[in-house]
């Protein structure tokens, strides 16, 4: 192709060529022809010569550009630059929210968008554009190479920042998956360029040390280049509130509730800060609190609603530079009463439980209790309860078994008792099925013989309540029969107290969406041990004046996660059950703007959320919670019934500490471009592309040919010479 | 073909019936025509005596009378006097260039004009003379003012052999000195000589106190340069062969030209003579007989 280069000597040739070539005529005004000759010969020459050049240069620049791709001299230099080739921008942008981190007022987010903009302008026709938003999962925003900058630009514009962490492997695995499709896909994108902006926040880079995350960076390493865009360079404090909840899990109209919120301070400096408390939007508290340098403050304030329903309750911290991680919710469902229900497998056996759940007998009761005999475990709408006790309840059949994992599915708390009358089998086999609702195995009826109550030094929370309280009976009355249970396999189950013989007294697991206790002696003194004579009760404990306060005790731990699902964190999908009344009504799900000043609950109707229904159970799932904030799920439409939901931060991404770059592996090592002139230094390093220059060059020296053989023969041209050169006319 | 249909072109000659020739000056003549005499006061037709009145012009005194008697008279007379025409034709072999665009060569051009003004003074009884001319005096035909006088004219332009250079300066002097009575001396060349010299010559003629008109017959390819492509120039005259790109050189050319022409046709104007460029493509009556018209307005 380079012999395209000897074109250049085609207007030697011509020129040569047309010297031979002339006409002969007579002249009789020779004399002022040879005057003209005289005074012009030199510019005249000057002239051809200059032309000759700009047009032996257009020829050779052609030849150059139509042989480029073949040159082996350039492409050598080039190495890895393979010239005319077009280059495939991976932009990928740390979504993690510690990059709302505002710096004069931009954000890091916004700065990183910036650049990202900026590339994509920058960068020549052809080159192919995709987008990773870089969360927790990943988001493939423009997953197949975009060509239109317009285009690609627009997506960088609205991209929004999502209030969680980022998963560095899994993004390495997402991008790694889009430049082998952009290869097999787009083979004249011969390059591929990846571009990350982070804030290189530990949290997220911690895991590029991981050998997963390494393998996926060796593997990108070898068919893209890596340019790491730091956009955390400012050293950055920063408060939180990390944690906010009630001091109990479930919350009756008129009762004080102590909620406790916790300030964490990442910077290394003390600080005096307002907390101030919200609760349904207004303000309900303020309190001054010092927060050690990278330590952790506690708040507490005192609660009461008065009205049963949903509330919603914030913590706000004055805003820093970090506003995501300001502000945390809390929604919390006011109940009139919890309701508690009592199924005694035998007349009485509940009966002590039932007092024990409300021994004040306050107006309205704090919890509401119902006995009611073992066949109501079907008869009954469980949903309407928030636990279940179920006292010496002889067997249970998969019906049973069916409607107590539905129960502890939606939150329930389950508390089995044991007694007389229990059949270990039928337990077995019904209640440790596909969907266990027993946290142990019942092995054996324990041999006759006196045991105590082993505190187990106090490890479980509900010991931890008895600590001190050594000589108040707990520990001093005897159990004379009880049921050996065993671990069952896979499990997680925890025991809370012990039997003086090293068995089991109470078990506690989270299944499903609920916790089961099981209490492996009987609940009242009905049960009697009748291989004795005179018979003795399984256990005297029930009889004892504190009972009620283990059963207090009890209760908040089998209820615990009854609302668990309406207090999740950021990305974790919202799901509920809904309630046979609202079953055929539209739902809508109102989510928080996004906007860190917004009221948390939005006046918009929402997005419909299909709800779906199997059997006699509906539910719903909405999985875009990105924001964080309180999101409301509004039933019909006018609205007949909402529930609130709080979607906090998982506030790790709090932590601004940096990763240490000298840590990163080896394909990420490359120089790191500053923030503040960042594409002009991607620019730099990109392959010099020649092809287009050399067009460029040849189209302005076309018009600079055109342009000089008019000027040469015009007579302002000459007018102009004669001023300049003071050649008179 | 016959000399007379070859230079008098019938549709000039129709052109020019009607127009008289007039010269400019008042030149001497032996009868009395259309021309008035300069010879005031000495005329053969003397008029009367008149007695001087403030704001008379003082050159019609007659000083005799004034001498003799003290009394200041004036000599009236209104006369007319025959013309005398001298054709000075140039054969040089410059005046032989034709270029592309023209129907004649510039000889041509110039006998057919020379032919048509003899034709016309002819035709009103004055007389005309002819002298052709390259490096020396090739012909010279005294004035007559008898029709078949004409005849004799044309042989003597067809017979002019166009082929040596031109020397005008010497030979302007020369007829100068060789044109006795005053006249109308008509130049009819390229004039492609030494400007200084030629201008010389001619300033001898004023001298001579004969009015000169003066013919520039120059070739369109002169006065525009239509060339393109390179071309090799081969000089006439004993000049040499030149090889140009006329494209580039056009404008320096047509400059150095105009700036000749204008020179001969500001020193021409400035003695009182009569210019008058004339292109070899333009239509021989119409520019005769628009150019006589105009000298007409300009002599009454």
């Amino acid at each position: 192709m380079l012999l395209w280069g000897l074109a250049a000597a085609v207007p030697i040739a011509i020129h040569l060529w047309s010297r031979r070539r002339y006409q002969e005529v007579s002249w009789a005004a020779m004399e002022y022809l040879l005057a003209a000759m005289r005074k012009n010969s030199r510019r005249i020459r000057v002239e051809q010569l200059l032309l000759l050049l700009v047009r032996v240069s257009i020829l050779l620049l052609l030849g150059i550009a139509l042989a480029e791709p073949f040159w082996p001299f350039v492409s050598s230099l080039g190495g890895a630059f393979s010239l005319g080739s077009n280059t495939h921008w991976v932009l990928v942008i740390d979504g993690s929210y510690s990059m709302d981190y505002q710096t004069e007022g931009k954000s890091r987010f916004d700065a990183a968008r910036e650049t990202a903009s900026q590339i994509v302008a920058e960068a020549p026709q052809g080159d192919g554009f995709t987008l990773v938003l870089m969360s927790d999962p990943p988001v493939s925003v423009i997953a197949d190479p975009a060509f239109a900058a317009e285009d690609v630009l627009d997506e960088i514009k609205t991209l929004e920042l999502r209030h969680g962490g980022a998963n560095l492997t899994a993004t390495l695995a997402e991008v790694e998956s889009i430049v082998a499709a952009a290869h097999d896909k787009h083979r004249r994108l011969e390059q591929t360029r990846v571009c990350l902006f982070s804030d290189m926040g530990r949290t997220t880079w911690d895991a590029v040390t991981t050998p997963e995350a390494r393998a996926s960076a060796g593997r990108l390493g070898d068919q893209a280049s890596f340019a790491l865009f730091d956009m955390g360079r400012s050293q950055a404090g920063n408060l939180a509130v990390v944690d906010l909840q009630l001091e109990e899990p479930l919350v009756t109209v008129g009762r004080d509730v102590a909620l406790e919120a916790a300030v964490q301070n990442f910077g290394e400096e003390v600080l005096g800060l307002n907390v101030e408390l919200y609760v349904d939007g207004q303000g309900a508290g303020k309190q001054l609190v010092d927060v050690a340098a990278e330590g952790r403050a506690a708040v507490r304030f005192n609660l009461r609603f008065d009205a049963p329903g949903d509330h919603d309750v914030e913590v706000r911290l004055v805003s820093d530079r970090l506003p995501i991680d300001n502000r945390r919710f809390l929604s919390v469902p006011v109940r009139e009463s919890i309701r508690a229900l009592c199924v005694e497998g035998s007349p009485g056996s509940a009966r002590l439980v039932a007092y024990g759940l409300d021994p004040f007998q306050s107006q309205p009761p704090h919890v509401a209790w119902q006995i009611v005999s073992e066949s109501a475990i079907l008869e009954r709408n469980l949903a309407e309860y928030d636990c279940i006790f179920l006292c010496n309840v002889a067997r249970f059949g998969p019906d049973e078994s069916a409607v107590l994992a539905d129960f502890l599915e939606q939150g329930g708390g389950l508390v089995f008792f044991m007694g007389d009358r229990v059949q270990l089998q039928s337990y077995n086999e019904y209640l440790l099925g596909e969907r266990r609702v027993l946290p142990a195995r019942l092995e054996e009826l324990a041999p006759a013989g006196q045991y105590f109550l082993d505190p187990l030094d106090y490890r479980h929370s509900l010991a931890a309540a008895f600590r001190g309280n050594d000589r108040s009976g707990m520990f001093t009355l005897p159990t004379f029969r009880y049921i050996r249970v065993g671990p069952i396999e896979g499990g997680a189950a925890n025991t809370a107290l012990g039997f003086s013989g090293g068995d089991a007294a109470l078990v506690e697991e989270k299944l499903m969406g609920g916790r089961s206790l099981l209490v492996t002696t009987a609940a009242s003194e009905v049960s009697m041990d009748r291989s004795v004579d005179p018979p003795l009760p399984w256990t005297i404990l029930p009889t004892w004046r504190n009972y009620p306060a283990l059963i207090q005790e009890m209760l908040p731990l089998a209820v615990s996660r009854r609302d668990e699902r309406r207090n999740v964190t950021v990305g974790t999908p919202l799901r509920d059950a809904v309630d046979a009344a609202h079953r055929r009504l539209p739902l809508f799900l109102a989510a928080p703007s996004g906007e860190t000043d917004a009221r948390p609950i939005p006046a918009v109707r929402g997005r419909r959320v299909p709800v779906v229904t199997e059997g006699d159970a509906s539910r719903w799932v909405f999985g875009d919670t990105y924001q964080s904030g309180v999101y409301e799920a509004r039933f019909g439409n006018p609205v007949e019934a909402m529930r609130r939901y709080a979607v906090n931060v998982d506030t790790r991404e709090s932590n601004l500490e940096r990763f240490d770059t000298e840590l990163l592996p080896s394909q990420f090592q490359t120089e790191l471009p500053s923030s503040e002139a960042p594409a002009q230094q991607v620019a730099s390093t990109r392959p010099p592309e020649l092809f287009r220059p050399v067009l460029m060059c040849v189209l302005l020296l076309v018009l600079l040919e055109t342009l000089l053989a008019w000027l040469f023969a015009s007579t302002a041209y000459t007018r102009l010479r004669g001023w300049m050169f003071g050649v008179s006319t | 073909m016959e000399l007379s249909q070859k230079y008098l072109d019938p549709q000039t000659l129709a052109r020019l019936e009607g127009l008289k020739l007039r010269a400019r000056h008042i030149v001497e003549g032996y009868v009395a025509g259309l021309h008035r005499s300069p010879f005031q006061g000495f005329s053969i037709e003397f008029a009367e005596h008149r007695e001087y009145t403030p704001g008379d012009d003082l050159r019609y005194v007659d000083w005799k009378v004034f001498g003799r008697t003290d009394k200041v008279y004036l000599k009236q007379y209104e006369d007319e006097t025959n013309l005398v025409c001298y054709l000075v034709l140039d054969t040089s072999e410059s005046m032989r260039y034709r270029g592309p665009n023209a129907p004649l060569s510039k000889l041509e051009f110039a006998q057919c004009i020379a032919a048509s003004l003899a034709w016309l003074v002819l035709t009103q009884q004055d007389s005309v003379g002819l002298a052709t001319f390259d490096n020396e005096v090739r012909h010279y035909v005294r004035p007559a003012s008898n029709p078949t006088h004409l005849q004799q004219l044309l042989q003597v332009m067809e017979s002019a052999d166009a082929g040596r250079k031109t020397a005008t300066g010497p030979i302007f002097h020369d007829l100068a000195e060789r044109l006795k009575k005053r006249g109308v001396v008509l130049i009819l060349s390229d004039l492609f000589d030494d400007v200084d010299s030629m201008l010389a010559g001619l300033k001898h003629f004023r001298h001579r106190r004969h009015d000169v008109i003066l013919f520039h017959i120059l070739d369109p390819a002169e006065l525009d340069f239509p060339f393109h492509n390179p071309t090799m120039f081969k000089g006439l005259e004993q000049m040499p062969e030149v090889l140009a790109d006329p494209r580039s050189l056009r404008e320096a050319y047509l400059r150095e030209f105009e700036s000749y022409r204008r020179r001969v046709e500001s020193a021409t104007r400035s003695q009182q003579m009569d210019y008058h460029l004339m292109r070899t493509d333009t239509n021989l009556g119409l520019a005769l007989s628009t150019y006589l018209a105009a000298r007409m307005q300009q002599v009454k």
